[in-house]
């Protein structure tokens, strides 16, 4: 039996079953083209669409006796000449090649990255990302970057010009930002933090401006954790230093107590040998002669003070004691590095005075000028014949200058002068 | 025969008076100079001929006799010393050996008298104490410190933090934090500031 020979109702059902398998294509047809997935697919809609919109034309035609005109009329006369059987298995096989490509263009859609998939993903991110073109108008921006700007700005976001606004802190109540380094942060009234990173990309031939928001909300927290340890750190090991320096004190009280523990010890073992002392040998005398002026002039001398404890004042009995004298002129540093160096530098021009210089007087002058000490040291002895080496004292000198931070330099054509500058 | 000439180097004006009377009580030995400051001992050199010195280790002033003695010993090799302190302080011993110091001397705790040491150093004899004075640090013995943990204490004293106790070390700040860990653990002191603090007061450790 061929198709003409079908009854009007059998032609009514092929006919909407085709139809319905059209419309199926042609929808197919249609995902596929938003996709822009491959040409094979297409080709395969378009045949079966061709396909069955020529039955439909057919059994439309054959059911309403409309005599057929163009292209399709030919086609659809060879319809009606097809055997039921093959008619019915071309349908099917539409319909499972329609269904087949249908399934795997849904799976190659489900797997591709398409423009709304990409977008999908970027909105899941938990940081804002937008670009802007040129011009500075949005091209691609996810939902978190929509939030920021709209918490920041109270404005819907536009472009990456828009993050000018955030620079220049035209920002909603609640909203500050804070610059560590080279990065801008974004506080939220929310509390949450943003470190703000822009740049640009090139796609092809054009540049697009991106920003990036990243959420450091955990980071910037524990930060200003960090921060409030140091603090309280750097409280605690002032306070060390501080009782550091008056352990100094303390110890040298302590030693003292020590030093008069001894000689009470030695008192009582003078005591001890008083007992012994008449018919007794030479020796035990002797000793007992010593401990006993020791004793004695040990606490005659207890409460005097110790004028020559201080390092200027030892180094000029010094300096008298190998025939040079000390003339100061300015400033003399108390305590500190700069102390020492400065006592180190005397002591040194000192020593070269004698050895080198057959000097007598050594001049020293000192002033402090906008947070830096100089000191300049000259003796009145024997130039040098040439220029200066350094080596030992004055080797072991610069170093401890440089450590410090400071600069040394020495002259020596017009005699030898020692300078030093420390900015502490 | 001339007598040993002798310099006094201290600060504590009862060391040196003691020192002073022993050596003027000697028939071996004359007072050449009394200082109280490290820093100037080699300057009398330059023109006064010294035999020995007794030296203080930590001065009044800052000044320091074991570097005060690697001066002189560079300049002077010939100058015999011997060193002279009443703090335990570890590492000043082995300083002192490095530097070639002949003799070292606890004013407090070593059995032997000065111008015993005095004598045995004049005799080419160097003479250290064979142990170091042991003192008690909340509920340990000194001794039971090993030698990096007493370097750290050393400069943990001064209040430098962690970090740069590393740094100066050449170890790391984890390192730094188990070493001050385990000294807690033997002192029973609750934090690190009181292991500091009471570490300096004993003089433990003296940087």
């Amino acid at each position: 039996m061929t198709l003409s020979q079908l009854s009007f109702d059998s032609m009514r059902v092929l006919g909407v079953i085709s139809f319905v398998l059209l419309s199926f294509c042609i929808f197919g047809l249609v995902r596929l083209a938003v996709s822009k997935l491959g040409r094979v697919f297409a080709v395969s809609y378009l045949l079966f669409i061709l396909i069955l919109l020529t039955s439909s034309f057919y059994f439309d035609a054959a059911v309403n006796s409309k005599n057929a005109d163009g292209f399709l009329s030919a086609f659809s006369s060879l319809f009606g000449a097809l055997p039921l059987w093959s008619f019915i298995l071309l349908l099917s096989l539409t319909a499972a090649g329609a269904a087949a490509v249908t399934v795997v263009v849904g799976i190659r859609i489900k797997r591709s990255l398409t423009p709304a998939s990409l977008l999908e993903g970027l909105d899941e991110m938990p940081d804002g990302i937008c670009y802007s073109d040129e011009s500075g108008a949005s091209v691609l921006m996810n939902r978190k970057m929509q939030h920021i700007i709209n918490a920041a700005l109270g404005a819907e976001f536009t472009g990456t010009e828009q993050l000018k606004d955030i620079s220049a802190e035209k920002l909603c109540p609640g909203c500050r930002t804070e610059t560590k380094g080279d990065g801008t942060y974004l506080i939220l009234p929310d509390e949450t933090v943003w470190d703000m990173r822009t740049g640009s990309v090139r796609y092809g031939k054009e540049r697009f401006d991106e920003c990036i928001a990243y959420d450091v909300t955990e980071q910037y927290g524990k930060s200003l954790e960090m921060q409030k340890r140091n603090e309280h750190m750097r409280t605690v090991n002032e306070q060390i230093r501080a009782y550091s320096r008056e352990m100094d004190a303390i110890i040298r009280d302590r030693e003292l107590l020590d030093a008069k523990i001894r000689i009470h010890d030695d008192m009582g073992r003078a005591l001890l040998s008083l007992r012994s002392y008449l018919g007794k040998q030479e020796r035990d005398r002797e000793a007992l002669t010593t401990l006993w002026r020791v004793t004695v002039s040990v606490l005659r001398c207890e409460t005097a003070p110790d004028v020559s404890a201080d390092r200027m004042t030892a180094l000029s009995d010094a300096a008298e004691a190998v025939g040079v004298r000390l003339h100061f002129d300015g400033e003399i540093p108390k305590g500190g590095v700069t102390e020492k160096i400065y006592a180190a530098a005397v002591r040194e021009c000192l020593t070269n005075t004698v050895k080198h210089a057959d000097g007598g007087n050594l001049y020293i002058s000192s002033q402090s000028e906008n947070g830096c000490f100089t000191v300049k040291i000259k003796n009145d002895g024997r130039p040098p014949s040439k220029p200066v080496v350094e080596t030992g004292g004055l080797l072991t000198l610069r170093k401890s200058v440089v450590r410090a931070g400071g600069e040394m330099s020495t002259e020596w054509e017009n005699g030898f002068e020692l300078t030093i500058k420390l900015c502490l | 025969m001339s007598k040993i000439r002798v310099m006094i180097v201290d600060d504590q004006a009862i060391s040196r008076h003691l020192f002073e009377l022993y050596i003027q009580g000697s028939e071996k030995y004359e007072l050449a100079f009394s200082l109280s400051s490290a820093d100037v001992a080699e300057v009398y050199l330059l023109k006064h001929p010294v035999d020995l010195i007794l030296m203080d280790i930590l001065m009044n002033d800052g000044s320091n006799g074991l570097d005060a003695a690697k001066r002189i010993k560079e300049r002077y090799p010939a100058v015999k010393i011997i060193a002279v302190t009443s703090m335990p302080e570890h590492s000043w011993i082995s300083r002192a050996k490095k530097i070639g110091v002949e003799s070292f001397w606890y004013k407090e705790t070593d059995e032997k008298t000065i111008l015993e040491v005095m004598d045995r150093t004049m005799a080419n004899e160097s003479v250290y104490p064979n142990t170091l004075p042991e003192v008690t640090l909340g509920l340990a013995k000194s001794t039971e410190f090993t030698e990096r943990e007493l370097e750290v204490l050393r400069i943990i004293t001064t209040g430098a933090t962690n970090g740069a106790v590393a740094e100066e070390l050449g170890i790391s700040e984890n390192t730094v934090k188990a070493h001050v860990r385990s000294m807690l653990e033997k002192t029973g002191y609750q934090s690190r500031t009181e292991l500091a603090i009471k570490a300096r007061v004993i003089g433990i450790t003296i940087k």
